[in-house]
């Protein structure tokens, strides 16, 4: 396998000739794919607004599947798309959902002592 | 019971994520909408595959179904996979856009395993919209593909090869 480095660099130049202005940047992490495989996770960050047409998603699946084959890079491109607004309204909807969930652990866990306590 | 209408999983995915007054979307609905697209992608292969090779007359609910309900229900997702690695790749010998077709096959096959079995992983409802757009363009594609390649792609997706004796 190709270094990390390396493939963003290579992921890196595939996104701006496909998309030009309106790539922002773009972040690889290992994965696996659905047999098992090593699989490689690329998430393209696109400027605010930004929506890919049908041919444009495939065009940079498939000019990434071929630059990265090309460089010896056996591993498939898992590609998907967002923005830096989306990443943080994400984020922010994580923490909701943790919050919520240790305070229903909390209750659950105050009940549990009720009960005990009542037994 | 006719065959699922790939149509009608693509149109599930959409309703899946629609707004709500309740919010964004659950990560469980995001999680089926993409499994919704791939089997979209699936079944659009499996009702072609068993109409050209087995006929479209003899789907169901012809009496005459058995066969077509045997060639449907062939088609593992492994082989499928494999099928679309090598058909995909810059040497073959498939034109652009039946390429364009099993690449995006791969990639919602290994969307949709995630989202059915990967608890780490978290969706916004992009995600569904661009995987979306991607199988309608890819069914296109097909399409766009001529009838000897359709069926040649077909063909090695429903008769798995097997070693001689």
């Amino acid at each position: 396998m190709v270094i990390l480095h390396e493939i963003e660099d290579l992921c890196r130049d595939v996104c701006q000739g496909r998309l030009g202005a309106r790539f922002v940047r773009v972040a690889l992490a290992p994965a696996i794919g659905s047999d098992g495989e090593d699989t490689l996770a690329v998430t393209i960050v696109l400027t605010e607004g930004t929506a890919l047409t049908g041919r444009e998603l495939i065009a940079v699946l498939v000019d990434l599947q071929h630059a990265l084959t090309a460089r010896g890079e056996p591993r498939f491109p898992v590609v998907s798309y967002t923005t830096e607004q989306e990443l943080t309204e994400a984020a922010a909807d994580e923490a909701r959902e943790q919050q919520a969930a240790n305070e229903a652990a909390i209750d659950a866990a105050i009940d549990a002592d009720c009960d005990a306590g009542r037994g | 019971m006719p065959v699922p209408d790939y149509r009608h999983l693509f149109e599930q995915a959409q309703n899946l994520i629609a707004p709500s007054a309740a919010g964004p979307p659950r990560q469980v609905d995001l999680r089926r909408a993409i499994s919704a697209c791939y089997y979209g992608l699936f079944h659009f292969i499996a009702a072609h595959a068993a109409d050209e090779f087995v006929g479209a007359t003899c789907r169901p609910p012809s009496k005459r179904s058995a066969p077509y309900v045997r060639a449907y229900r062939s088609i593992p997702h492994g082989h499928l996979k494999a099928i679309c690695g090598q058909g995909s790749g810059a040497n073959s010998i498939f034109s652009s856009p039946l390429k364009n077709f099993m690449v995006t096959v791969l990639d919602a096959q290994d969307k949709r395993h995630s989202a059915d079995y990967d608890p780490s992983v978290r969706y916004i409802t992009r995600n569904v919209t661009d995987l979306l757009t991607e199988a309608r363009q890819a069914v296109d594609d097909f399409r766009a593909g001529s009838a000897d390649e359709r069926r040649r792609f077909l063909a090695m997706v429903l008769f798995q090869q097997t070693k001689g004796k």
